[in-house]
């Protein structure tokens, strides 16, 4: 069934294209909102209120972009505002991130070699929308342009910032493997 | 991408199997809260109306159809007469009750010479 279609049916309110939905992207919306509130129960929680909000959103949605993006976006979006509101928000904000790599890690040339539970640590010091748009960049696949679609941003400002994230997630897990 | 990170390695989550059945039940929730609400508000527009267009009515009557606004003259409720005495009571120093005494007096003594 093409976009169009799913559209169409979604906008009528039919239950079956929702669940479709459901099926073919939970998995991913799921995982991304894990890996910006690192909480599984509250990633789930997200989960189910983007899909009962769908029916209602997606009356406003024109279509513009991918079906998947605009999930994206709305998971995003939901995440934002669950962290706002439980006020963990606290993380490493990003205008801190270069000061704090140069201070504390220093400059680094090769690939040190991965290992998941110091990359999810790693992951976890980013502020949570920059690790969502790593995740979705490197982890998801998607384009630089879904991910100015999701965040709003020029292009620019999300090179910059996966390009700071990448660095400051490899210099953590250098660091970390030099001492363990 | 070259400079990508590797996520591969992460462990990748699925949906618990009951999620969907409970989106399902807050969608039904959802729905079935939005039709109590236009269900009430039917039921309430109804009264509601009819309260408001008691109220119009009596806003009308009192403006349109008050005494005050269209009095009804005192000759239509009473006989000229009557009018007549209320208008004299107080010119004299003595009112009618007496003479009409007299006249029974003597209507009485009348009576009793035949």
């Amino acid at each position: 069934m093409n976009q169009t279609v799913i559209l169409n049916s979604l906008k009528q309110g039919k239950r079956e294209a929702l669940e479709l939905l459901w099926k073919e992207h939970s998995s991913n919306m799921l995982n991304l909102a894990f890996r910006m509130l690192k909480d599984r129960d509250q990633a789930e929680d997200i989960l189910m209120d983007v899909f009962v909000q769908v029916p209602t959103a997606i009356q406003k949605f024109r279509g513009d972009s991918a079906l998947n993006t605009w999930l994206y976006r709305l998971t995003v979006n939901a995440c934002l505002m669950k962290l706002r509101e439980s006020k963990r928000h606290s993380e490493l904000e990003d205008e801190h991130l270069e000061s704090i790599i140069e201070q504390v890690l220093g400059k680094t040339s090769e690939d040190p070699s991965f290992d998941t539970e110091f990359l999810e640590a790693g992951l976890s010091l980013l502020p949570a929308q920059t690790r969502s748009m790593l995740w979705l960049k490197d982890a998801e696949g998607l384009d630089l342009k879904d991910l100015v679609d999701i965040y709003k941003m020029p292009e620019g400002t999300i090179k910059a910032r996966l390009s700071r994230a990448r660095h400051f997630v490899k210099e953590f897990l250098k660091e970390k493997l030099n001492y363990a | 991408m070259p400079n990508a990170i590797d996520f591969s390695k992460l462990k990748r989550l699925t949906p618990r199997e009951d999620s969907w059945s409970k989106v399902c039940a807050r969608l039904d929730a959802a729905e079935a809260k939005k039709s109590n609400v236009i269900h009430i508000g039917i039921r309430t527009a109804i009264p509601l109306a009819a309260s408001l267009a008691i109220v119009a009515l009596s806003i009308l009557l009192t403006y349109f159809g008050s005494p005050e606004s269209n009095p009804m003259p005192m000759q239509n409720l009473q006989s000229t007469e009557i009018s007549s005495w209320y208008n004299t009571l107080g010119d004299t120093e003595s009112d009618d009750f007496e003479d009409m005494d007299e006249i029974n007096m003597l209507s009485y003594l009348l009576k009793e010479d035949h």
